[in-house]
């Protein structure tokens, strides 16, 4: 009496979803060794987890997000591998004294003219951007990733990557003072 | 990071609670301290401006990059790297 007509077929999967899978992995881990595999991991891992599939979405959307978990998890155990730690306090701003805490005059945010602002959309400014946001320690990019890159939820961020939240401000702090340095270094004394 | 009672806060703490304002409301006090310590401090007004410029940049390029990433495909080898692997663990069920 029930009509399966819900159907899922893996053999069409590599035809119809593979690409697109592909172009959104890549554009999210940035490196396509690290997007294929997991284009693979995906349909494996859909394939192990076929009746979980309740056709509510559509193949495609499932698919997705099945791909979304891998690419967390990337990230998460990209942070749990990290053990750098740089003190973002001791480089950059006074240790001692009447004005602790405050910038060290030589590490203070220099002024971007207004050209330089003028240049948001120019192709240079991104790829340094990418560059800088590669350059960030693993922990401090995959928060930075994950919440301002992904917009994930700060709340579910912390989950993932097993941090409280003001651990996640924290982070978060020291990637935006990290990646502002690194713009003013490579970018905007170019 | 506490900043909870100060009047005054340094750098290291404005810094933090302009990167924290992206994410989250600030509370009453925190805005207060945060518009004191900008008053006065050239270094953190352009920090929060650069920092602001930063992330909308980035907010941009994800926009394009979801708008553009259609035209990354994969090879006819790659496709069939993987589909020789999605055969293989279908026969071994």
């Amino acid at each position: 009496m029930v009509s399966d007509n819900i159907k899922s077929d893996p053999d069409s999967w590599v035809n119809r979803y593979a690409d697109k899978l592909y172009a959104y992995a890549v554009s999210r881990v940035g490196s396509v060794e690290m997007a294929e595999d997991m284009v693979q991991d995906t349909f494996l891992a859909g394939l192990k987890s076929l009746a979980s599939f309740k056709g509510n979405s559509t193949e495609y959307t499932w698919l997705v997000s099945i791909l979304k978990r891998k690419i967390i998890d990337f990230y998460r155990q990209k942070a749990n591998r990290s053990t750098v730690s740089i003190d973002a306090e001791e480089t950059r701003f006074k240790q001692s004294g009447s004005m602790i805490g405050h910038w060290l005059k030589e590490r203070g945010p220099k002024a971007w003219d207004n050209e330089t602002t003028a240049k948001i959309e120019n192709e240079e400014f991104m790829k340094i951007l990418n560059y800088c946001i590669k350059m960030l320690p693993d922990k401090w990019a995959s928060c930075f990733i994950l919440r301002v890159v992904e917009e994930m939820p700060g709340s579910d961020v912390c989950k993932e990557l097993n941090l409280s939240s003001s651990n996640l401000w924290t982070m978060l702090h020291r990637a935006r003072l990290q990646l502002r340095d690194c713009m003013e270094v490579n970018w905007i004394k170019n | 990071m506490n900043t909870k009672g100060k009047i005054m806060i340094s750098c290291y703490e404005s810094t933090y609670l302009i990167s924290k304002k992206q994410e989250d409301s600030l509370s009453l006090a925190e805005k207060v301290q945060l518009s004191m310590h900008l008053m006065f401090c050239k270094y953190c007004n352009r920090f929060a401006k650069q920092t602001n410029m930063i992330t909308k940049s980035i907010k941009d390029m994800n926009r394009k990059m979801k708008e553009q990433s259609v035209n990354i495909t994969l090879t006819q080898d790659q496709k069939r790297r993987i589909q020789n692997a999605i055969n293989k663990q279908q026969n071994n069920k």
